[in-house]
């Protein structure tokens, strides 16, 4: 017979103050299987549920998670919440809502998975040993399986771009859990204490490759163009800004196992590889949603550049403001980019000749976030970008940061050439399709917000100091 | 909020134009310039009681990495604030008759905000934030309403001188690090920062020299000018050669001379060098154009080598002269390029050969045309005469070899000028010229050019007031016993 957990080990094994933000998304996720059970459900009120449900997530991690005895160090058992966790959920639930503020379905499916996906976030943000950290990745990815194969964007095929999701997938969880036995082997335990030897070494290794395969980093990056491709516009946003932070952060946590690992002197190399081939690509792109794609590949291998820049100079939590700053920025300008898509219609190039002349406000607001995208003072992009940087030479990776700058040069071009397309080449329709309204203000909220953080970024810095201290 | 206002007002002036609709948003371009210019004026005022070198500046809280918003505004600074003030007033109402969106608006507006914030700051991050915003504007302006090469123009115009700014943030970050690392403070003010020496200090001198060089454009770095120049609309290139031009020779002044003054004695010959290939080989290129727009898009390049040569003299005369000289090229060119576009306006065409016999169809613009060009060839009595004969003064006294052939580029811009002078209003027409199509200026026009050529007039006859403006700021930069 097996008796009752004692109280107090329940309380220092699962600390419950620590995971509401997880709790409510599970609350939420639960709130909107309840509603699918009701004969006539209107998306409305699911789209109202999911969005609350996040932005309540996010509001509980501003205020309440900071109760005493929610961060901890290491050896709490499988929950722990430290100002990293807690700053890297911001940006998984923000980046989560124009998706959750998009999806208007009448079906209750589509947010339930959207906040699964969140919720497996939020797990792997409070993961405290690598077994937890395995759980959140798969309770993040397995719904976003499902999201690619349901929400796709016009005209492409069905389930071809879910199932070679699913196979990278399924590719990097094999070499986590590879990774894993070895490190287990070799120190006996899944805690994020680095393991010995060689054997060791090749378990951080597997794994790293792993969250690599997450982040779509050359070489493991062939999966992600064809994915966001066929995704409708809101979903390819999701992935790109959550799902990416996500990866990062897991990223984060490997190479915080042993800043000086093997694993963490390539990362500046294998981002400015990744940084360099999505530009490049991304050049020859005519298929808007492809150039996006192979855009937010050149900016994922800028983050994984500052990752190792970060692990090269010890992993201090404070010093990860410029990732979390870049992922920040990333956020709006990305879900911003990919709803534009949403809201214009525009599937090529050419689609957006003279678009300006046509529709005057969504033109001026994508070539906001173009200009931050491609890292033009006062925007938000060139601050994001300047910091990433800033930190990689300081940490004296001189030639990945040259890599990833010149990958940022050659990313002028092509946002340049889509203002170009919209400002200066004559139209050739005389109308444009018309935009819904909750798109409208979403891409408001993120042109928005992405000049603004260029030009009062105070406002973000002490945001960021209650969020680590 | 003093300073602060001068670049917040036509910000809030550019976001108002694009919420007017219609003409509305014309009249608030006009009202906000003008308020923008009579505040500028205004500031003169509290300027001449302000105390040391720096005559008003603002303190802001700093913020990480020792950057702090932090704005100065000494005579140097005034007197570009003044000019950039009053171009964009002029060029608003230069293009009052063009059906142009309210875009258009919105973006002078813009453009001289981002201008001011650079006259204006002190702190060298934000220096470097307005400088690149500068680009943003200007690139919209060429691109949507510039003629017909306008998308090509833009583009190149963009990139060209956005690579060179990333030399000049490389070298601001090496110089700030470098500070941090020596003496244990970050900070991005510009009178609190120390170069380096050795082959360090030539690196970050090199970064920042080629930075502000893009933008004079110095030679070899100048063939985004006359892509840019001639296809831009003509308010665009009243801006772009009266002001964005200014904003290199003014970085070499506010950031390059008072820092390394001891490289740049050493580096003279080369510095002096270059600008005389400006000189001489802008007006090579100035004297084989067949185009009036791109003819004096080049004669830029050359009045632009007469500033460098007078401020890297190091000699009070040439310092000051350079410094007039921005002024006095603004003003000029300024009405150049404003009268070539009324004359665009009029038949579509730009080419020297398409005109003729002006003088009878359009005898005032012929007037003003003349006007302009005796000032731009350095005629005694008009500005440009003071300003590239103090920089020429200058430079006598520190390279007399320079000065000599810097002295052949006068000539050269008479060589170039009066021909095309001649061609365009005074010469028999040909066969199917436009002339017919050019009627005479109207009253609003010749208002403004009223105004421009007496501006000419003033400075030429009575430089010692601007002269006094630009005295502190010379002061500074030619300190006792630091000549060669």
């Amino acid at each position: 017979m097996i008796g009752p957990i004692p109280a107090a080990e329940f309380a220092v094994s699962f600390p419950a103050a620590s995971l509401w933000p997880q709790l409510t998304l599970a609350a939420g996720l639960l709130a909107c299987l309840a509603a699918g059970m009701a004969r006539d459900i209107s998306a409305a009120a699911v789209r109202v549920v999911g969005v609350c449900a996040l932005i309540v997530a996010v509001w509980m991690l501003m205020f309440t998670a900071s109760v005493p005895g929610a961060g901890g160090g290491p050896g709490l058992g499988p929950v722990r919440l430290d100002s990293l966790g807690r700053a890297w959920q911001v940006l998984f639930y923000v980046g989560a809502l124009p998706l959750a503020a998009m999806l208007d379905e009448d079906d209750e499916v589509p947010m339930a998975l959207v906040l699964g996906s969140c919720l497996g976030m939020g797990l792997l943000a409070a993961a405290g040993d690598l077994l937890m950290l395995f759980i959140g990745l798969e309770c993040m990815s397995l719904p976003a399986y499902l999201l690619v194969a349901r929400l796709r964007s016009q005209g492409a095929p069905p389930y071809e771009a879910a199932v070679k999701y699913f196979f990278a997938g399924a590719v990097a969880s094999s070499l986590f859990l590879l990774g894993l036995a070895f490190h287990y082997a070799a120190s006996g335990s899944f805690g994020f204490a680095a393991a010995p030897g060689p054997v060791g070494q090749a378990g951080l290794a597997l794994m790293g490759a792993a969250a690599l395969f997450k982040i779509a980093a050359v070489p493991f990056h062939w999966w992600l163009p064809d994915v966001y491709e066929s995704s409708s516009p809101a979903l390819a946003g999701f992935m790109s800004t959550s799902i990416k932070a996500a990866a990062v952060f897991f990223l984060m946590r490997l190479a915080a196992m042993a800043p000086d690992s093997g694993l963490s002197r390539c990362l500046p190399w294998a981002g400015a590889a990744t940084a360099l081939y999505g530009a490049l690509l991304a050049l020859r792109q005519q298929g808007l949603q492809r150039l996006l794609a192979y855009s937010s590949l050149s900016h994922a291998g800028i983050l994984v550049v500052a990752v190792g820049a970060w692990a090269a100079q010890g992993c201090d939590g404070a010093s990860a403001a410029p990732i979390f700053f870049y992922g920040l920025v990333y956020l709006f300008m990305s879900n911003g980019a990919f709803l534009f898509l949403e809201v214009s219609g525009a599937g090529k190039r050419p689609d957006l000749d003279g678009y300006a002349k046509l529709c005057p406000v969504p033109a001026a607001l994508f070539a906001a976030l173009l200009l931050s995208l491609a890292g033009i003072p006062p925007t938000g992009g060139f601050l994001a970008k300047l910091f990433v940087f800033w930190e990689a030479v300081k940490a004296g990776l001189f030639f990945p940061v040259a890599g990833a700058a010149l990958a940022a040069l050659l990313g002028l071009g092509y946002y340049l050439a889509l203002i170009r397309n919209m400002y200066f080449d004559e139209p050739k329709w005389s109308k444009a399709e018309p935009h819904t309204g909750a798109a409208m203000v979403t891409l408001w909220a993120c042109a928005v917000a992405a000049a603004t953080l260029g030009v009062v970024p105070w406002l973000f810095s002490r945001f960021l100091e209650r969020l680590l201290s | 909020m003093i300073l602060t206002a001068l670049w917040l007002l036509p910000a809030i002036g550019g976001f108002a134009c694009l919420a007017g609709r219609g003409r509305a948003s014309r009249w608030l371009a006009l009202a906000f310039s003008v308020v923008v210019f009579g505040y500028s004026v205004w500031l003169a005022g509290p300027y001449e009681t302000g105390q040391g070198p720096w005559g008003l500046s603002e303190a802001g809280s700093a913020w990480i990495f020792g950057i702090s918003y932090n704005l100065a505004l000494d005579g140097l600074a005034l007197s570009l604030v003044w000019l950039t003030a009053f171009l964009t007033v002029v060029c608003v109402i230069a293009s009052w008759r063009s059906e142009f969106s309210r875009g258009y608006w919105s973006s002078f507006l813009f453009l001289e905000a981002a201008l001011m914030g650079v006259f204006l700051s002190r702190d060298l991050f934000v220096f470097y934030v307005f400088w690149e915003a500068v680009l943003i504007p200007m690139f919209f302006i060429i691109g949507i309403w510039g003629s017909d090469g306008r998308r090509h123009a833009a583009m190149k115009f963009f990139l060209f001188t956005f690579f060179g700014s990333l030399f000049l943030l490389v070298g601001l970050l090496a110089l700030v690090s470098w500070n941090h690392a020596t003496r244990g403070v970050w900070t991005w003010d510009m009178g609190a920062l120390a170069a380096p020496g050795g082959l360090a200090g030539l690196l970050v001198f090199a970064g920042i020299f080629v930075g502000f060089g893009v933008k004079i454009p110095l030679f070899p770095l100048h063939t985004w000018l006359p892509d840019a120049h001639t296809e831009a609309p003509a308010a665009g290139s009243v801006m772009l050669a009266g002001v964005m031009l200014k904003m290199g020779v003014f970085g070499f002044v506010r950031v390059l001379l008072p820092m390394f003054p001891e490289l740049t004695w050493k580096l003279l010959p080369w510095i002096a060098g270059l600008a005389c290939v400006n000189i001489i080989y802008g007006s090579l290129c100035a004297m084989w154009q067949s185009d009036l727009k791109r003819l004096i898009a080049y004669s830029s390049v050359a009045h632009l080598g007469f500033c460098v040569l007078g401020i890297f003299s190091g000699t009070p005369a040439g310092v000051a002269g350079g410094c007039l000289q921005l002024l006095n090229h603004g003003l000029t060119t300024g009405a150049l390029f404003m009268m070539v576009g009324f004359l665009y306006e009029r038949s579509h065409r730009r080419g020297l050969a398409d005109f003729g016999d002006l003088v009878g169809r359009a005898p005032w613009l012929t007037f003003f045309f003349g006007w302009a060009v005796m000032a731009s060839v350095g005629l005694p009595g008009l500005n440009g005469f003071v300003g590239e004969f103090m920089s020429l003064a200058g430079m006598a006294e520190a390279l007399p070899v320079m000065a000599c052939i810097g002295a052949v580029g006068i000539v050269l811009s008479v060589a170039y000028s009066l021909p095309a002078y001649q061609a365009v209003f005074w010469a028999a027409s040909a066969e199917g010229s436009a002339s017919a199509k050019v009627s005479d200026l109207d009253l609003r026009e010749k208002a403004l050019l009223w105004v421009l050529c007496l501006a000419m007039l003033y400075i030429g006859l009575a430089p010692g007031a601007l002269l006094g403006l630009l005295e502190p700021t010379v002061a500074t930069l030619v300190p006792p016993g630091c000549m060669p």
